[in-house]
């Protein structure tokens, strides 16, 4: 038998083209679904823990979704259009496909580090004969081959008997590392039995190659799953690394919350009020007992009084610095919150699950678990053990890592609950029976998967000065609401009233009166009703039309204006770019400006220009404006009127009457000398290498020939073409000249 | 949640219904049967699920699965669990106490009938059941015909809507009918809205009807409604009404629109004291006294004639003591008529137990839709004060500023300009400042009518606007209620009472009278004073009833 053929799956497992349809239709339906391939699984296999057993032919237990594994450190279900900071789902997409060659070539030298034996089993574990094959090298090949197919592994799984495959499932859910004590005992927390059968178990992986060890000490050890291995055998576990779902009419909801608006939403809301009302804090730091109330009522819809959520909700705000202590009370930070508020809703999003996290360890990881289930109730138990799971892997990883291999007998049987994700309204709790079930919220389930279009763009805005922003809108335009108008009620769709005082607070924080009557008319459904604007208009008037700014202004001579605007160390410096070559800079650091500039190669003016200058220069210049109103008042002859209607180049000679030839000969422009490809380039390298202007006459690719003066920078290609890259002068851009193109050229003089 | 729906259920029981959305006509249509229509601007109406409201749909019938079903049917969010729990409870209470005839002595006493014992007991226990209730054999419970509006009236601030099954007596018969011809020649038929109002109130002559209130907006046809009611229940009627003009009116309507003659329409005023058949009479002159402590002169109108029918127009106007009176009468048929059921006093629970609930609700912009109320335009001209009057302006008290500001002297060119503008128009010119109406009145060459007028002199001139023989009338505050000028289509109002909101509904409500002109509505507030102040509040009100509001800034210009 050859060495391929050696390799061959048995007949009727993985070779079964009926199996194979069906894992490519799932692949495809998954690549349909958004680019969101499967996640790296990591699934619960406890059973569903119906509880009462007479009644569990009525039950529909199912397989959810795959629980996400927190030791990757990377979510692949989290969207992130814009950024790859944290591994987009395609990282995944990478792992089901074929292995690339230099993949493979990681793989092989991975299997080349490893000790023979363990290769030996794991070529064994996947359907080869080691003693068959020559040399390790060609077991190498044959066992990246075989990996990179994929199917071998989950022949290979499907031989083993189901308690392996769960002793496989937690170790893999534990981040493929383990304290082979402590991960036995785990084990019988999870799914029962004695430590020695799956002792034997975690033998039987081991012997298939599938599970090594760390070194001894002292007797202790680590279990370890190969890192190349761990992808496909999460694809090879699926149905034990399932959460079990469960759906029965008489699970009984525990306090059912109807409403439960996207978080963000609800944090706007918050940070809304306490920029419009007086919180104040107690010396204990708690919110002033009738503030509270009034809060809790006005919030009532949202969070019960002294409900977790709200205090969520303002640690999020204070933690971020969003609202902060001054004096006695509550005051929103309009920088940070304005900060926030532009960042990306992936950042929000990140911003918030952190905080989460810091209420409960994993939270995010434990929401994706329970959506991958589709909004089937999740039993508390499987949930809990999945969690253990997790945090035990983070812990041995820890200590792994540390060398701490001693036993640790501490906080195997802590009992696990997900009460502060139900306070916080992102779990709902059911029960059916004696046994507790959680699904996600739709507070949840938009934090995790927010919809692209939830129908709420725009707010109503009524004639009566109303503006009602259905829970859903974007936290930016709910934010600019309350910046112009008082949020009197947070409800399915909060209500915003504006009045006088509110314009007249919104002016002060800046907003024009244009851009509040656009936001207005952008933002409301049916536009801006024609009595809110006149209304608006004389409440605000024209004030704050006309601005003032305190700033020094700096102006650079245009052929500067790229070597300033690019300069790393001026940027901070710059507050504002009002025109290219126009910015302000605040002038209590004109000193520190001026050193900078110095120390970048500019050269400033020694005087700062001033306006007005001397007094006298200035009575002179009002003189001459006077002057020269006189004048124009005196130049206003009826006879030159009509001056300057007709253009002279429209005008023709009147037929039949013959016109003098004009005198003299028109003097040739002074056109640099025409050259050839060679010339060009010599004259080139000699204007860079003196840095040097160079005055040519370019073919531009319409046909056009232009005349330009320009700082010459870089030679480079276009292709095959050379092309010189330069600063032309005459508009102050960078551009590409191809050689072949430039007819005349000369140098011009030294560069400014 | 299904963001694609028209309505919003609010947490403190409102409702938003989205108007531009294609359910709107289905939405309106099924709101308006159990919760109140608070504003209506353009875009957003907004409903209030209360008590009362929901009281009146469980009395005409509409059950808590029908309410909650539609609501969820048409939500964008799902429902508050306190909404629903409150429809739940409140819907629940209507007809857990009912009054019925009693079988043995119905002429003295009505037989008390509760859903459970439970509630039997809680219901004793109460101040009012414990005084007004009485044992009537082992097994059933009675209450004196007399205390049949208080025994209501306390209850439903126990909360314990009552069902008034009893019935009422027939009063003494009168032959009457509508018209076919109006006795102006022109031809008279009902319109189907008036029709449905009348077959909901009057229920066929069961128990459960022949009591409850019709809101109608102005220039609907209120009037008409009555006379469909008086012709349905063919008895000697009382009609009860807000001031001499309105009898006036009421008596030409009646004449005018049914077979009755003069000799059975009689007048009960200030003026003249006639009791006939069909009697029209005012609040004031019932609720007339000497002196403070001593008795109501002619409150025994209501029980001194054998009356099948009281109508109360302008019920949310209803003064207390004639809520006494009304307390008193309720074995007699009885109608209310409104536009608007909101009180400024807050007595609205006083109308659903005495007067009873609402039976038919409209809004106008279904009948300006088709037609039956005339289109208005709201305008707001500011105008600015001049140099010397503003200086006035700034020195003066605050309690002077309004009204400086309210008789800014250039106020009479801006109208003389409107009145240029609708030089074919028939303008009434409204006010508040007799000097200021004076001033206008002598500038136009227009009449005018004022408390001082002698109510022979406004009759005649009132006449002769509704002829077309004066097409400019200027009026002081005399004309804020029940005045029917059907041609007016302008209404310029110069001055008025700090913003009061009734005052502006009942002003507008003098042009809404359909005809083949829009209808426009002017108020002249001068600019940048207080007067521009109260304007807002004038504008807010408008605009949440639906009006479109324009303001036109001649001090900007």
């Amino acid at each position: 038998m050859s060495d391929e053929s050696e390799l061959m799956p048995p007949q009727g497992t993985d070779g079964d083209p009926s199996r194979k349809r069906k894992r490519r239709r799932r692949r495809r339906k998954r690549r349909d679904e958004g680019g969101g391939p499967p996640p790296e699984t990591v699934r619960a296999s406890a059973p569903p823990s119906g509880g009462n057993k007479g009644r569990r032919q009525v039950l529909e237990v199912s397989g959810g979704a795959p629980a996400v594994p927190p030791a990757s450190g990377r979510n692949p279900h989290r969207k992130r259009s814009s950024r790859a900071r944290r591994g987009r789902p395609g990282a995944v997409t990478a792992r089901r496909r074929r292995l690339t060659r230099v993949e493979m070539e990681d793989l092989a030298d991975w299997l080349g580090a490893l000790p023979e034996t363990l290769l030996a089993s794991l070529y064994r574990g996947l359907g080869g004969q080691p003693k068959r094959v020559p040399d390790a090298e060609r077991m190498i090949q044959l066992a990246v081959r075989a990996i990179a197919q994929g199917s071998r592994l989950g022949a290979l799984l499907r031989q083993l008997h189901e308690r392996d495959r769960k002793a496989l499932a937690a170790l893999l859910q534990s981040g493929g590392v383990a304290h082979a004590d402590e991960l036995y005992r785990t084990l019988v927390l999870a799914y029962g039995g004695h430590e020695r059968e799956w002792k034997k178990s975690l033998s039987v992986l081991a012997e298939r190659g599938v599970v090594m060890a760390s070194p001894r000490q002292d007797d202790h050890f680590f279990y370890i799953v190969p890192d190349p291995l761990v992808d496909g055998l999460i694809e090879a576990l699926e149905d034990e690394l399932a959460l079990p779902t469960f759906d029965h009419d008489d699970v009984r909801i525990i306090e059912h919350k109807p409403f439960s608006p996207p978080l963000d939403f609800s944090i706007t809301t918050l940070a809304t009020y306490f920029a419009q009302h007086n919180v104040r804090l107690t010396q204990r730091h708690d919110v002033y007992r009738h503030d509270k109330e009034e809060l809790d009522a006005f919030f009532s819809q949202l969070w019960e009084a002294d409900g977790e959520l709200f205090n969520f909700h303002l640690d999020f705000l204070m933690m971020h610095g969003m609202v902060e202590l001054r004096g006695d009370h509550l005051s929103l930070n309009r920088d940070v919150m304005e900060e926030w508020l532009q960042l990306e809703p992936e950042d929000q999003r990140d911003l918030i699950f952190r905080a989460l996290d810091r209420r409960f360890d994993m939270a995010e990881w434990v929401l994706w678990a329970v959506h991958g289930t589709q909004g089937s109730w999740v039993a508390e138990r499987p949930l809990v053990a999945v969690y253990r799971h997790w945090k035990k892997g983070k812990d041995w990883r820890q200590r792994y890592q540390s060398g701490a291999y001693a036993p640790q007998r501490s906080g195997e049987r802590d009992s696990f609950t997900f009460s502060a994700l139900v306070q916080c309204g992102l779990l709902e709790l059911g029960q059916w029976g004696q046994e507790k079930f959680y699904r996600l919220t739709p507070r949840a389930l938009a934090l995790l998967e927010p919809p692209e279009d939830d129908g709420f763009r725009q707010f109503y805005l009524t004639p009566d000065f109303k503006m009602m922003a259905p829970a859903g809108l974007a936290p930016i335009l709910l934010y600019r609401m309350g910046e112009i108008a008082d949020l009197t009620a947070c409800d399915r769709a909060n209500t915003f009233v504006i009045t006088e005082q509110s314009i007249e607070a919104a002016l002060e924080a800046g907003w024009k009166r244009d851009d509040v009557l656009q936001f207005l008319r952008e933002n409301s459904q049916l536009g801006l009703p024609d009595n809110v604007e006149q209304t608006l208009k004389g409440w605000i008037g024209h004030r704050g039309d006309v601005e003032f700014h305190d700033l020094t202004l700096i102006t650079v001579h245009r052929s500067q204006i790229r070597r300033l605007e690019g300069h790393k160390r001026l940027k901070p410096f710059i507050l504002h770019r009002f025109a290219p070559g126009m910015y302000a800079v605040d002038r209590t650091k004109i000193d520190e400006v001026e050193a900078a500039l110095v120390e970048c190669g500019f050269s400033p003016a020694k005087e700062v220009r001033k306006y007005p200058g001397a007094a006298e220069a200035v009575e002179a210049r009002q003189n001459l404006h006077r002057y020269l109103a006189e004048a124009r008042e005196a130049a206003r002859d009826p006879m030159s009127r009509q001056a300057g209607l007709v253009e002279p180049s429209a005008l023709h000679a009147v037929p039949g009457v013959r016109t003098p030839s004009g005198g003299g000969q028109r003097s040739e422009p002074d056109l640099p000398p025409k050259l050839d490809t060679q010339e060009v380039r010599a004259l080139i390298d000699r204007a860079l290498a003196r840095d040097e202007l160079l005055d040519m006459v370019y073919l531009a690719k319409n046909g056009q020939r232009i005349g330009c003066s320009v700082q010459p920078q870089r030679l480079a290609f276009k292709g095959d073409s050379p092309v010189l890259v330069g600063l032309d002068l005459t508009d102050n851009e960078r551009r590409t000249f191809v050689l072949e193109r430039i007819e005349r050229l000369r140098l011009g003089g030294g560069a400014p | 949640m299904n963001p694609a729906n028209p309505v919003i259920v609010q947490g403190d029981g409102k409702v938003l219904l989205e108007t531009k959305h294609p359910l709107f006509d289905r939405a309106r249509d099924f709101l308006a049967r159990f919760a109140e229509l608070e504003a209506s601007p353009d875009l957003l109406h907004t409903y209030k699920i209360d008590a009362l409201s929901l009281w009146n749909a469980a009395s005409a019938g509409m059950t808590l699965t029908e309410i909650v079903d539609g609501l969820r049917a048409l939500s964008k969010f799902d429902i508050p669990q306190d909404v629903l729990r409150r429809i739940e409870d409140t819907v629940g209470r209507y007809g857990l106490v009912r009054l019925e005839r009693h079988p043995d002595d119905p002429r003295q006493f009505l037989r008390v009938e509760f859903e459970t014992r439970y509630i039997e007991k809680t219901v004793l226990k109460t101040q009012a059941g414990s005084e007004l209730v009485q044992a009537d054999g082992k097994r059933h419970h009675m209450l004196a015909v007399g205390h049949r509006g208080i025994f209501k009236q306390r209850l439903l601030l126990e909360n314990w809507p009552v069902a008034d099954n009893a019935g009422f007596v027939e009063g003494a018969p009168l032959q009457l009918s509508l018209r076919q011809t109006m006795r102006s020649g022109k031809t008279f038929g009902l319109r189907h809205y008036q029709i449905e109002a009348v077959d909901r109130w009057f229920l066929g002559g069961a128990p459960q009807g022949g009591h409850g209130v019709v809101v109608l907006p102005c220039g609907a046809g209120k009037t008409v409604v009555a006379l469909e009611a008086m012709a349905r229940t063919k008895t000697h009627t009382l009609v009860v009404c807000n001031n001499q003009s309105a009898v006036t009116q009421w008596i030409r309507e009646i004449l005018d629109k049914t077979t009755l003659t003069e000799a059975q329409v009689g007048e009960y005023t200030g003026q003249s004291k006639e009791i006939k058949p069909v009697t029209v009479a005012t609040y004031q002159v019932l609720t007339y006294r000497r002196a403070k402590n001593a008795d109501y002169e002619h409150l025994h109108l209501f029980r001194d004639h054998d009356w099948g029918l009281l109508v109360y127009d302008e019920v949310h106007l209803l003064p207390a003591p004639v809520f006494g009176a009304t307390a008193e009468l309720q074995g007699t048929r009885r109608l209310g008529l409104t536009a608007t059921l909101v009180r400024e006093d807050g007595r609205e629970g006083d109308v659903f137990s005495l007067v009873g609930p609402k039976r038919y609700d409209l809004p106008w912009q279904l009948l300006e839709d088709q037609g039956f109320v005339a289109e208005a335009k709201c305008f707001e001209i500011r105008v600015p004060l001049s140099a010397k009057d503003r200086v006035r302006y700034e020195n003066a008290s605050e309690m002077e500023k309004f009204r400086l500001a309210s008789e800014n002297p250039r106020k009479v060119d801006i109208v003389q300009d409107l009145v240029d503008r609708h030089a074919e128009d028939n303008i009434l010119v409204i006010g508040t400042y007799l000097g200021q109406l004076e001033t206008i009145s002598r500038k136009l060459g227009a009449p005018l009518i004022t408390g001082k007028t002698p109510q022979g002199e406004r009759d005649r001139l009132f006449g002769q606007f509704r002829r077309g023989e004066l097409t400019r009338l200027v009026v002081s505050k005399v004309a804020n209620f029940a005045i029917d000028l059907p041609d007016a289509n302008v209404a310029i109002q110069i001055s008025g009472s700090f913003g009061s909101r009734q005052e502006e509904a009942q002003r507008l409500g003098r042009i809404l009278r359909p005809k083949e002109r829009d209808a426009c509505f002017y108020t002249v507030v001068t600019a940048d004073t207080k007067e521009q102040q109260f304007a807002v509040k004038r504008q807010l009100f408008l605009t949440e009833q639906g009006y479109r509001y324009h303001i036109e800034d001649r001090a900007a210009k």
